[in-house]
């Protein structure tokens, strides 16, 4: 579940990141065609809730989201460590705030809920393929 | 912590999946325990003992 949620914020991140990038290079098309942006979303959210019950699927055939399982266990090691990583990523991005206020917030805010998602999936990728290996 | 948990699965001709299913845990959980990468939560534990009809401490012991 924990897994999926992340999925759900980095998906709405990564769509608000797009979305803040266009806002800043095409300000007066994005305005113009409300409904491209909206299908836009639409398909990166479809796609998300895609991955996520297919993940859910996954995670219920191989009962590796079970509380006792080892997968859990590098799932919230992955968290923790990513926890940390956000920290240090959301204090930049605040300082970069700072001595570049032209630079709109919305965009640092998806920018850092991005990262810390990706952080998390590949931290765990790794270390489950690590775990994988030595076996 | 060491365990006995890859020699009682043999004697008892369980497979891996058969004893994830039985535990309620991943067939990579009990692939990690085996291999002394992973130490079980105690509940995970006790379950895997019961399951060989053995105490927890004739399966799961201090390493030195």
């Amino acid at each position: 579940v924990k897994i999926q949620v992340a999925l759900i914020l980095g998906a709405w991140a990564l769509a608000g990141l797009v979305f803040s990038v266009a806002r800043v290079l095409f300000p007066s098309s994005l305005s113009a065609a409300p409904f491209q942006a909206s299908a836009a979303a639409l398909i990166v959210l479809g796609a998300a809730s895609l991955s996520f019950w297919l993940k859910r699927r996954v995670q219920k055939r191989t009962r590796s989201a079970a509380p006792d399982s080892a997968e859990t266990r590098l799932a919230t090691k992955a968290q923790a460590a990513s926890m940390v990583d956000g920290l240090i990523v959301g204090s930049l991005l605040g300082l970069l705030l700072l001595l570049q206020p032209g630079i709109p917030a919305a965009l640092m805010v998806f920018a850092l809920v991005a990262i810390v998602v990706a952080d998390f999936q590949v931290r765990y990728a790794i270390a489950l393929r690590q775990e994988k290996r030595a076996q | 912590m060491k365990n006995a948990v890859l020699d009682l699965r043999r004697q008892d001709n369980l497979t891996q999946q058969d004893l994830a299913d039985r535990v309620g845990v991943s067939r990579q959980t009990i692939l990690s325990i085996e291999r002394g990468r992973f130490d079980p939560s105690l509940p995970l534990a006790f379950r895997i003992a019961r399951e060989f009809g053995r105490p927890i401490e004739a399966v799961f012991f201090p390493a030195d």
